[in-house]
């Protein structure tokens, strides 16, 4: 393939075995709040740390306003709709649920995943604040938030023009890298990630994949929503579809035993 | 050929740097004109308004005085327009704040009351502003009711009140009716910081305000959350961040400056209330706000600046016999200006030429 450097196999670590229920969701429905949303009817789920579940569908299948379900963006009447490592937490805010060891990662990079106009530093302290050294008696440690992006650089091989730039100024690939690196540098108990390489280019898509596989295997619980099937196929261990809002179809997925050539 | 207006790819800082001085160097120019206009020497009035107050030491002092409540709202401007909350009632705010603190001035004239009267006055000023901010901020947070609407007519229900109160039950019965408070005692005014001078205590707590407020909005946590509500709601609401709280926070912190200015304004220089405390300064402050480019700093500067025009414009008056209403021409015209420069750093000018010329080099 023609990106100037290789790209890496995407390996997962053998013998990994799924432990305890760590995202659990029980029968969740929630209205839309806008005129062209979707309505979610009796969606239940359960992801065991160690595991990746992938939900498939394409755009307009509700997995927006799952998401928001999920990360608290939207709250549920009813506690006991999502579980987070044991604990009730469809009335908790985003806040609260990444306290819980959550980490979210959305779809849309810039407007929703960071603030276009502000240096990866403050980008880094959007969702650090609370789970974090970042914030003391109310001031912001500057040196740690630098620090997490330097380590976020490093680890996900954030390519960039200076130390702090501006989120708008990095190419998509580059940003999702730092995206998901800042929330798997918290050690996340749970990570729910919304089109994890869409518009983003192969090396990075590989170094992302990789690195959900990585933190799969350290015990964490992935939940991965995509439209790529040949994503979902590469690093789920079980997929489900979501089609008009409900929850249809589980398979289990044998692991391929042999890598189609790319070109 | 075409002249289009297009979208930068991105945000340009050199512009963002020089827009306030090009928007000046227009509104001179602008300004010269209509001094030319007026049959008035424009080089002279320019000296007039922008020069000669700079070269006394009482007009110095003046400046100061005058920038003093210029820099206090707008710093707390600064704070609602980065969060995308209009407060356009600042005015208001100003003189609800010069009411509450008056009350307790009036209160105690004449009684031997303590020391502690100047401070519980610039607090009860501080306290009525923010509550009276918090009345479009609630309006707009619970009903969805547009702020800018809101909190500019309760301008003029303040405007009213006060002017209700200095005619009615605050008069000063050996005021020869005018319609103003009596005097304040000594306790109730704002000590004068060089004796014999206007420069009062109000100039150093305005600068104390620009300190807390550059750190507040570089290096808290609060002030990352006032700045990302403003700049990317919807990443503001995934990192966690309220945007009604922060809405209701901001329109109290700027009704709070703004009521303390008017009580600072109304216990110091003048010295009583009275209707036309204020020659505007709660809209004059929305101008020094976006020309500051909604940083202390920059408010600071812009605050003096606009203060020079208010005594430069004053001296006009007798000096060329300009009228003063030209000085808030001059801060409408430099409003305007700045907006108009400011959307260069997001969009730019290009000449588009005629498709045909396009086609002729092909073949």
């Amino acid at each position: 393939m023609m990106v100037g450097a290789d790209i890496k196999e995407v390996k997962a670590a053998a013998g990994r075995k799924p432990t305890v229920p760590r995202l659990v969701v029980n029968d969740l429905s929630l209205e839309p709040d806008d005129p062209h949303g979707v309505r979610l009817e009796h969606i239940s789920l359960e992801l065991k740390g160690g595991e990746i579940l992938g939900i498939a569908g394409v755009a307009g299948n509700g997995r927006d306003e799952l998401f928001a379900a999920l990360s608290g963006e939207r709250l549920a009447k009813d506690p006991s709709t999502v579980v987070i490592d044991g604990i009730a937490s469809g009335h908790l805010s985003i806040t609260q649920r990444r306290r819980l060891g959550a980490a979210y990662v959305p779809e849309e990079r810039l407007g929703h995943g960071t603030a276009p106009r502000m240096k990866l530093s403050e980008n880094a302290l959007l969702t650090g604040h609370a789970t974090s050294d970042m914030v003391q008696h109310g001031f912001v440690n500057t040196a740690a938030t630098l620090s997490t992006v330097d380590r976020a650089t490093e680890t996900f091989d954030v390519r960039k023009a200076k130390r702090d730039p501006e989120a708008a100024s990095l190419s998509g690939g580059n940003l999702q890298k730092f995206i998901v690196g800042r929330e798997i540098l918290r050690n996340p108990a749970v990570l729910v990630v919304s089109q994890p390489t869409w518009g983003v280019d192969a090396g990075a898509a590989a170094v992302i994949r990789q690195a959900l596989l990585d933190l799969a295997a350290s015990g964490a619980a992935v939940l991965v929503t995509s439209q790529d099937l040949d994503e979902l196929a590469e690093i789920a261990d079980r997929i489900a579809v979501m089609f008009t809002a409900t929850s249809r179809s589980r398979w289990r997925l044998r692991r391929p035993t042999a890598r189609s050539s790319a070109c | 050929m075409q002249l289009v207006l297009e979208k930068r790819a991105e945000r340009s800082s050199t512009i963002a740097l020089v827009s306030p001085l090009i928007a000046i160097g227009l509104t001179i120019v602008t300004m010269s004109l209509l001094f030319a206009i007026l049959g008035k020497n424009p080089i002279s009035a320019l000296g007039v308004y922008f020069i000669a107050p700079l070269t006394d030491a009482y007009s110095l002092q003046e400046i100061a005085v005058k920038a003093t409540p210029l820099v206090m709202i707008a710093v707390g401007l600064s704070l609602c327009y980065l969060a995308n909350a209009w407060n356009i009632g600042a005015e208001g705010q100003f003189l609800i704040g010069a009411v509450a603190g008056s009350w307790l001035a009036v209160k105690t004239q004449g009684t031997d009351a303590g020391h502690w009267v100047l401070p519980v006055m610039l607090l009860l000023g501080a306290a009525a502003g923010a509550l009276y901010a918090l009345i479009p901020a609630i309006c707009k947070v619970r009903f969805g009711a547009s702020e800018i609407l809101t909190s500019l007519m309760l301008v003029y229900v303040a405007d009213l009140f006060l002017d209700y109160l200095v005619r009615g039950p605050w008069r000063d019965p050996a005021g020869f009716n005018f319609p103003t408070t009596a005097e304040f005692d000594p306790v109730a005014t704002v000590p004068v910081l060089i004796e014999g001078s206007r420069l009062h205590l109000g100039a150093v707590l305005a600068l104390l305000v620009v300190a807390a407020a550059t750190v507040l909005l570089r290096r808290t946590i609060k002030g990352f959350e006032i700045r990302v509500v403003g700049a990317a709601p919807r990443a503001a609401r995934f990192g966690g961040f309220n945007s009604d709280q922060l809405i209701l926070l901001t329109f109290a912190i700027s009704g709070a400056l703004a009521g303390l200015a008017g009580i600072i304004e109304v216990a110091g220089p003048v010295g009583h209330l009275q209707p036309g405390i204020s020659p505007g300064y709660g809209f004059t402050a929305i101008i020094v706000a976006f020309l500051g480019r909604l940083n202390p700093i920059g408010i600071l500067i812009a605050g003096l600046f606009l203060a020079l025009t208010f005594i430069g414009g004053e001296q006009a008056q007798i000096a060329m016999k300009i009228p003063l209403d030209v000085t808030k021409v001059f801060q409408g015209i430099l409003l305007f200006y700045v907006l108009a420069c400011d959307s260069f750093i997001l969009y730019r000018f290009r000449l588009v030429f005629a498709s045909r010329q396009v086609s002729r080099g092909t073949g």
